[in-house]
């Protein structure tokens, strides 16, 4: 290329282009761009997805069989099963199902999350949008909204493939009637409230993911914190549930109502109404009842923490310096 | 010919108008300081050489003038705008490559400059193809960066800071990587860039690209400004001359028996090394002319630009000395 010819295409460039503020909705659309466009992302939901399919088909498989079976849950050689209204199997179905959707598409939610802020931070790619005036909350609010679009996205998808999963574990097993002829009315309204406990629960794991990789700015250190955090707590609360055992002293187990996890996991039974059905809970996961907090509790709780882990992610994104 | 608009040719319509200024700019990281007042003013159009040798401070000063850091005291402007209290009015208008190119590796050169497209808003896919035109990566835009030389991935560092037509750029050694082609493609970019009025600050250890192109440069070490002056001036020393005859021995016990001539000197390659009589080289022919030594040729001395670095930093290498008089310059014959 000659020396003319670079001024004429450097003339031809500069020709109708105008340096402008960036768009907070253009900023969304490039983040979700470099979600979408990056190969990592999807050989890591493929992994989680046929993981997610491989476990929860085997459990829908053997919950329904239990459910069905006149040996009751525990299988052959345990007490008998309590006397199981037929209503009781699509709601017991519902709340598991729901139960796994949860920590599916928190699973999800935290991957994208570190993913999508560490990246930056690893290819040093922050310098080059913050450099061209994409503030650094804006910067993150438009993570935290193309995380909140993928992790809807997300959602939806994990909870199909799990409806469909369960349709057919039931269908396999000429159940179908079992778990779709009894369907109590209030099922669909405690499904719905389930369902917004687990978006809840979604931003939440976002904010928690987000603060981690915040801090570090590393994708190892985001990633790892962000899942071991939840395996801390229940190691912890396994610890002291021990010793409020050990001591006959009940204050001890009571710090744990006030972990994150906990609350999280314990915030659709504390939002869901009480039902005339028997607790299946303890034999299938999930489920009403049980909780030893109410739903303002495990709200206020959890948007304590969520309200921190924004807090300190929002302070150091505004205020460290950049060496990356 | 038309007179060129105002708004292709602003160089033309406020050529001292400051784009980029610092004052009194400190950075220390604890007890270091790796910035130290440091006042700099750079004048639209121009394109300014940044220089400094490693760890002077460079890319920290670029980095406080992109808001990344912040001054531990001292101001940025920017366009005429405090870059601490401006700095989504005034970035807008900047672009950057710091250090290395830093790239999306995952995703193609294209979708590269998409993504920073759609965060900048109005910039459309024609353009996208123009500005790969420019640095000449049309062929392979849509190989993953992952697999770009270190010469690509500049020049689609290049491509990205040049992406929303901003009218200040900052290239941190942008010729890093690149191929003899490409580096004079880079140059006749920034020259074509400056011509149209935009402004360039580099960064480069390239010495002698900064002195093909640069207007002006700064040099700093360990985060002090040592000088900030056009090229000609820091290369041109005062009133030197190399002068080829064919009996310099004879020539030098002429010019030495002068007032003016006792600095005078024979270099390794036989020339004389003189001042003038009155600082120009016609006088020097003129004297040297009549006492019977007609020059066959006479240079004006100056210094390379990498001379005065290496004197000004003190990083000249052991035995090398400091005022180097290689002729490289046509004066007077």
């Amino acid at each position: 290329m000659t020396t003319a010819d670079t001024a004429q295409r450097v003339a031809a460039i500069g020709a109708g282009i105008t340096p402008s503020s960036p768009s907070f909705l253009g900023i969304v659309r490039a983040e979700l761009q470099k979600t979408g466009w990056r190969r990592a992302v999807w050989f890591s939901l493929l992994g989680i997805g046929l993981l997610m399919l491989l476990l929860n088909g085997i459990t829908y498989f053997f919950v329904i069989n239990g459910l069905t079976s006149p040996q009751g849950p525990g299988g052959p050689g345990q007490p008998p099963a309590p006397t199981i209204p037929a209503e009781a199997i699509p709601y017991v179905m519902m709340t598991l199902l729901l139960s796994n959707v949860r920590e599916y598409s928190g699973l999800v939610i935290a991957l994208l999350t570190v993913l999508l802020i560490s990246v930056e931070y690893q290819l040093g790619t922050i310098r080059i949008v913050l450099g061209r005036g994409v503030g650094r909350i804006r910067l993150l609010a438009g993570k935290y909204v193309a995380l909140l679009i993928a992790g809807l996205i997300a959602l939806l998808v994990i909870l199909g493939l799990n409806i469909l999963e369960l349709i057919v574990a039931a269908a396999a097993q000429g159940k179908s009637d079992a778990l779709l002829g009894h369907i109590p009315s209030y099922l669909w309204s405690d499904a719905g409230a389930y369902l917004l406990t687990i978006l809840y629960n979604l931003v939440v794991t976002m904010l928690l993911a987000a603060f981690f990789t915040v801090l570090s700015r590393s994708l190892a250190f985001g990633l790892v914190a962000a899942l071991a955090y939840w395996f801390a707590e229940g190691i912890v609360s396994t610890i002291l549930q021990g010793v409020a055992g050990a001591t006959q002293n009940k204050s001890w187990s009571d710090v744990t109502h006030y972990f994150l996890g906990t609350n999280l996991t314990n915030l659709a039974s504390t939002v869901l109404p009480k039902r005339n059905l028997p607790d299946l809970s303890a034999a299938f996961g999930g489920g009403p009842g049980g909780a030893p907090f109410d739903a303002t509790h495990a709200i206020v709780v959890t948007l304590i923490y969520s309200a921190i882990f924004l807090g300190v992610s929002l302070y150091l994104t505004w205020k460290r310096d950049v060496l990356q | 010919m038309t007179a060129p608009s105002a708004q292709t040719q602003p160089a033309l319509t406020r050529p001292s108008e400051v784009v980029l200024r610092t004052q009194n700019l400190s950075k220390s990281y604890g007890s270091r300081l790796a910035v130290d007042n440091l006042n700099l003013d750079v004048r639209r159009g121009e394109i300014f050489g940044f220089l400094g040798p490693n760890g002077a401070g460079k890319t920290t000063t670029i980095r406080m003038a992109l808001g990344l850091i912040a001054p531990t005291s001292g101001s940025v402007e920017v366009l005429g705008k405090d870059i601490g209290q401006h700095l989504s009015e005034v970035l807008p208008r900047v672009g950057a490559l710091v250090e290395t190119p830093a790239l999306y590796t995952y995703m193609s050169g294209r979708n590269n400059l998409r993504t920073m497209a759609s965060a900048l808003g109005g910039i459309p896919d024609s353009h996208i193809d123009a500005i790969l035109d420019v640095v000449g990566l049309r062929e392979r835009q849509k190989d993953r960066v992952r697999t770009y030389s270190l010469g690509m991935k500049q020049r689609l560092g290049v491509a990205m800071a040049l992406l929303h037509n901003p009218d200040l750029l900052i290239l941190d050694e942008p010729a890093n990587g690149l191929d003899p082609a490409g580096i004079v493609e880079i140059r006749d970019l920034m020259r074509a860039l400056a011509a149209q009025g935009k402004t360039v600050f580099i960064s480069s250890h390239v010495l002698t690209e900064v002195q093909q192109i640069c207007t002006r440069v700064a040099i700093i070490n360990n985060g002090r400004l040592v000088t900030e002056s056009t090229v000609e001036a820091l290369t041109q020393t005062q009133g030197g001359f190399a002068v080829k005859v064919r009996e310099p021995a004879e020539a030098l016990a002429l010019v030495k028996a002068q007032p003016w001539g006792s600095s005078a000197q024979i270099d390794a390659n036989g020339y004389l090394l003189t001042p003038s009589p009155d600082g120009e080289g016609r006088s020097l022919n003129l004297f040297l002319s009549q006492a019977g030594h007609a020059p066959d040729l006479i240079m004006e001395q100056s210094e390379s630009l990498e001379d005065v670095f290496l004197r000004l930093t003190g990083a000249a290498p052991n035995g090398a000395t400091a005022t180097t008089t290689t002729p490289t310059a046509g004066g007077a014959q």
